[in-house]
C-alpha cells in the first residue's frame, strides 16, 4: 500500500515537473512578459506617469444606505526616483472643517513613509506615526497604500491566464505577499494594451473576497494614458469611494523644497492656483 | 454694539485689501455650535452647588482670498455665553496677511494669528504662545487651547537652517480660570485683583525666534524666547501676582525610529528676575526636558506615551530663602501622559483619551471625548475632563472639584 503511494507522488512529481519547465520554456520564447515585469509596468504607469503630477481629486465615500461623504483636495507629487522614492502633498479644500490642512508623505520603499499634517487652526505641524499603510486614507476605502502604491516587489507574482476583460485584452495576475499582510491574495486584471490595472479583487486568508478596485475611467493626458476615475469598493462592509482626478497635469516644473514644513504651513502657488 | 461693528469692520478690511474688487472670489466657511458642560461635583467655592462650566452659541466665519500678492484670512467667532459673560461677543480669532517676497525667500506673516511649535504633545517648553487653559479644561474644541497673538512672523528660508522670527509688539499671557467657570487655588496672602500687566512699551514684547532644518527625515529645531512668564507665578513686595521678565533657550528633534514617531525636547528657563534663585517669590530658573514616542498598534488605533520633567534651578538658595511656613518646592517635578486615540467606522467615530499624571505633585487629569460625524455638516461630541490630586495647590490638584461633562453639536458650512 505504503509503496504504490509512493510511486504514485513520484509520478505526479514528474509530471508537474516536466509540465513547468514546459512551460517556463514557452515564456522564454518570449510570448508574454513575466508576471512581475508586468506588475512593475503597471505600477510605474500608474503611479510614477510623468516627472510630477499635479491633479484635483474629488472623492465620494457611499454607505450601505446610500449615504454619500465627500472630500475635495489638491495634490501634487514628485518621483524622486522612477519606480523608488516619491513625494506627495495633499492640500484639503472640502469639507469645510478639513479646510487648509495639508498633509504630506515621503515616500520610500522598504521604509516606513514619513508622514506629516498641518491643522491650520492651531498652526500646528503634526509627524503622524505611519506603521500601518493599510489604514485608511482620510476615512475613505482607499488605503495609504493604495493612494501611493504598492511597490511590486512586496508581493511574488505568478501570471494566472490571459483573458478578455469588459472588451479589453488582460493579464491575469495572482499576487501573493511576501509577507503577512492585510490581504493574502490579490488577483489584477492588467490591460495588455496600455499595462493600467483594470481591476483588483483583494482576497483574506479564509480566501474570500473582501475589496474590490476597478479603474471607471481612461484619459489621455500630455500623452499619458490616465485613469482619471476609480472606485475601491469594501464587499463585506458594502462600502465604496470613488475617486476622480481632474485637471491632470503632468511635468509641471514641482520643486522638491515644496515638500517641507514651510510649504505645508502655506502652500505653494501651484497649489493655490487650482482653487 | 460699538466694537462688534469696530470688529466685523476690520475683519472686512483686511480681506479686501490683498483682494483686488476684480477678481475678489473670497472664499467663506464656517460653523455654527452650541456647547454645553456642567460640573459633575459639587464645589464648595462655587457655595455647593453643580454650576455650568460651559453654555454658549457660537458661530464662526472664515473668510479667505487668495491674491496675486498673497494671501489674506480672517476667522470670526460670534459667540453668545450664558456662563461668564451672559453677553454676545466678536472675536477675530484670526485676520491676518501674508505674502513672500525677495525671491521667495522670506515670507511675511503679519495680523492677528495661532502660532504653534516645538513637540510637546499638549505639554509646552519652547511654545511660548498663549494658551486658552480654560478652554482646554472645559471642553472646548482642541483649537481653542491656543489663544491668538497680534504679531509679525517672519520666515526666512535659503539659509542653511530656516528661521522663524516672531516678534509679538505686547506681551499675551495665557489665559487662565478666573473664577467664573472654574476654581482655583490661590496662595494664602495673594492680592485676587488681577495680575500686574508689563507695561505697554517697546521692550516689553515678545521676541521668539526657531531655527529648522531636516536631516534626513529628522527635524532638528532651536529655539529662543525673551518674554515674560506666561502665568502670574511672581509675586511683588506688595504680595500682587504679576508676570516675571523670562527667557528661554531649546533645542528639539522629532523623527521617525521604531515603526512609530519620537520626539526630544529640552529648555532652559532663565528667570530674569531672580537670577540667583534666592527670591521666594519669584520663580527660579528651571531646566525643562521631554521625550515622547507615539505610534500605530492597531490599524486607526494610536497610542502615545511622553514624560516631561523640569528641575529647578539654585534649589538649595531657594530653600534657604523661603519664609517658615511656606510650603517647600520639590527640586524635581515629573509628569507622564498617556495618549489613546481610536477611530472607527470609516473614521465617522473617534474615541479619544488623554490623561496626565504627576508622580512628584502627586496629581492627574485625565480628558475623554467620543465623537460622531452623522453627515459631512454635523458633527456631535461628548466628553469629560477629570481632576485629582493630594494637595489644593498643583497644577492640576487645585482644580479637584471641577469635574464636568459637556457635549457639542456643531453644523459645517
Amino acid at each position: 500500500m505504503f509503496k504504490k503511494m509512493l510511486w504514485v507522488v513520484i509520478a505526479l512529481g514528474m509530471v508537474t515537473v516536466a509540465l513547468v519547465t514546459a512551460s517556463a520554456s514557452v515564456h522564454a520564447e518570449g510570448a508574454a512578459p513575466s508576471a512581475e515585469a508586468i506588475m512593475k509596468d503597471a505600477h510605474l504607469n500608474l503611479y510614477y506617469a510623468a516627472d510630477d503630477g499635479r491633479s484635483a481629486v474629488h472623492m465620494t465615500l457611499t454607505d450601505k444606505r446610500g449615504k454619500t461623504r465627500t472630500r475635495d483636495f489638491t495634490m501634487i507629487r514628485l518621483d524622486i526616483e522612477e519606480g523608488g522614492a516619491q513625494k506627495y502633498y495633499a492640500y484639503f479644500l472640502e469639507p469645510s472643517d478639513v479646510r487648509r490642512m495639508s498633509f504630506m508623505v515621503w515616500k520610500e520603499p522598504e521604509k516606513d513613509d514619513s508622514r506629516w499634517i498641518y491643522v491650520p487652526a492651531i498652526d500646528l505641524v503634526r509627524r503622524i506615526s505611519s506603521k500601518d499603510k493599510g489604514s485608511s486614507f482620510v476615512g475613505s476605502d482607499f488605503s495609504y497604500e493604495d493612494v501611493s502604491g504598492r511597490h511590486w516587489t512586496d508581493d511574488t507574482h505568478t501570471l494566472l491566464r490571459e483573458e478578455d476583460h469588459e472588451g479589453t485584452a488582460a493579464y491575469v495576475i495572482e499576487s501573493v505577499p511576501k509577507e503577512k499582510d492585510a490581504f493574502a491574495k490579490k488577483i489584477t486584471w492588467v490591460s495588455a494594451e496600455n499595462t493600467l490595472p483594470l481591476r483588483e479583487e483583494y482576497f483574506d486568508k479564509k480566501g474570500n473576497l473582501f475589496r474590490v478596485f476597478t479603474a471607471d475611467e481612461m484619459s489621455e493626458i500630455d500623452g499619458i494614458l490616465s485613469i482619471t476615475k476609480r472606485t475601491m469598493t469594501n464587499v463585506k462592509k458594502n462600502h465604496t469611494t470613488t475617486v476622480e482626478f481632474t485637471d491632470i497635469d503632468y511635468n509641471v516644473g514641482i520643486d522638491d523644497s515644496f515638500f517641507t514644513e514651510r510649504y505645508l504651513k502655506a502652500p505653494p502657488k501651484v497649489v493655490t492656483a487650482m482653487n | 454694539m460699538k466694537k462688534m461693528v469696530r470688529t466685523i469692520m476690520i475683519g472686512a478690511a483686511l480681506v479686501l485689501t490683498a483682494a483686488p474688487a476684480a477678481e475678489a472670489e473670497i472664499g467663506w466657511h464656517g460653523f455654527v455650535e452650541g456647547a454645553y458642560g456642567a460640573r459633575v461635583v459639587t464645589d464648595p467655592k462655587f457655595e455647593g452647588r453643580k454650576d455650568y462650566t460651559l453654555q454658549e452659541t457660537r458661530a464662526q466665519l472664515r473668510l479667505e482670498h487668495f491674491g496675486p500678492v498673497g494671501e489674506s484670512f480672517v476667522r470670526l467667532d460670534l459667540t453668545q455665553d450664558q456662563v461668564a459673560s451672559n453677553d454676545t461677543d466678536v472675536a477675530i480669532r484670526e485676520g491676518y496677511l501674508r505674502f513672500t517676497t525677495l525671491g521667495d525667500k522670506l515670507t511675511v506673516k503679519a495680523g492677528r494669528q495661532a502660532l504653534t511649535w516645538g513637540t510637546g504633545d499638549l505639554v509646552f517648553i519652547n511654545d511660548l504662545f498663549p494658551k486658552d487653559w480654560v478652554s482646554f479644561f472645559v471642553g472646548r474644541e482642541d483649537q481653542y487651547l491656543k489663544a491668538p497673538v497680534d504679531a509679525v512672523r517672519l520666515g526666512i528660508y535659503g539659509l542653511p537652517m530656516d528661521a522663524d522670527v516672531v516678534l509679538a509688539p505686547q506681551f499675551t499671557p495665557d489665559r487662565l480660570p478666573t473664577g467664573e467657570r472654574l476654581s482655583f487655588y490661590v496662595p494664602p496672602m495673594v492680592q485676587l485683583a488681577s495680575p500686574l500687566m508689563p507695561a505697554s512699551v517697546v521692550e516689553n514684547g515678545e521676541l521668539s525666534v526657531k531655527l529648522s532644518r531636516y536631516v534626513g527625515n529628522w527635524s532638528l529645531a532651536l529655539y529662543g524666547y525673551s518674554g515674560f512668564f506666561k502665568t502670574p507665578i511672581g509675586l511683588t513686595t506688595q504680595m500682587h501676582s504679576y508676570y516675571p521678565e523670562l527667557s528661554v533657550y531649546g533645542a528639539s528633534l522629532r523623527g521617525g525610529l521604531l515603526s512609530g514617531v519620537v520626539w526630544v525636547e529640552g529648555g532652559l528657563y532663565d528667570s530674569r528676575d531672580d537670577r540667583d534663585g534666592d527670591n521666594p517669590f519669584v520663580p527660579n530658573g528651571s531646566l525643562r526636558y521631554l521625550a515622547g514616542y507615539e505610534r500605530q498598534w492597531l490599524p486607526d488605533f494610536n497610542i502615545g506615551l511622553q514624560y516631561y520633567g523640569e528641575r529647578m534651578s539654585d534649589h538649595a538658595s531657594y530653600v534657604a530663602a523661603l519664609p517658615a511656613g511656606m510650603r517647600e518646592e520639590d527640586e524635581f517635578r515629573h509628569l507622564v501622559t498617556a495618549r489613546f486615540e481610536k477611530m472607527l467606522h470609516y473614521q465617522t467615530i473617534r474615541l479619544s483619551l488623554f490623561a496626565f499624571y504627576s508622580p512628584t505633585d502627586e496629581d492627574v487629569h485625565i480628558r475623554g471625548m467620543a465623537s460622531y460625524r452623522l453627515s459631512d455638516e454635523v458633527e456631535v461630541a461628548a466628553g469629560g475632563n477629570v481632576f485629582d490630586g493630594k494637595r489644593n495647590d498643583t497644577q492640576f490638584g487645585q482644580f479637584d472639584a471641577n469635574d464636568n461633562l459637556y457635549l457639542r453639536l456643531r453644523y459645517v458650512f
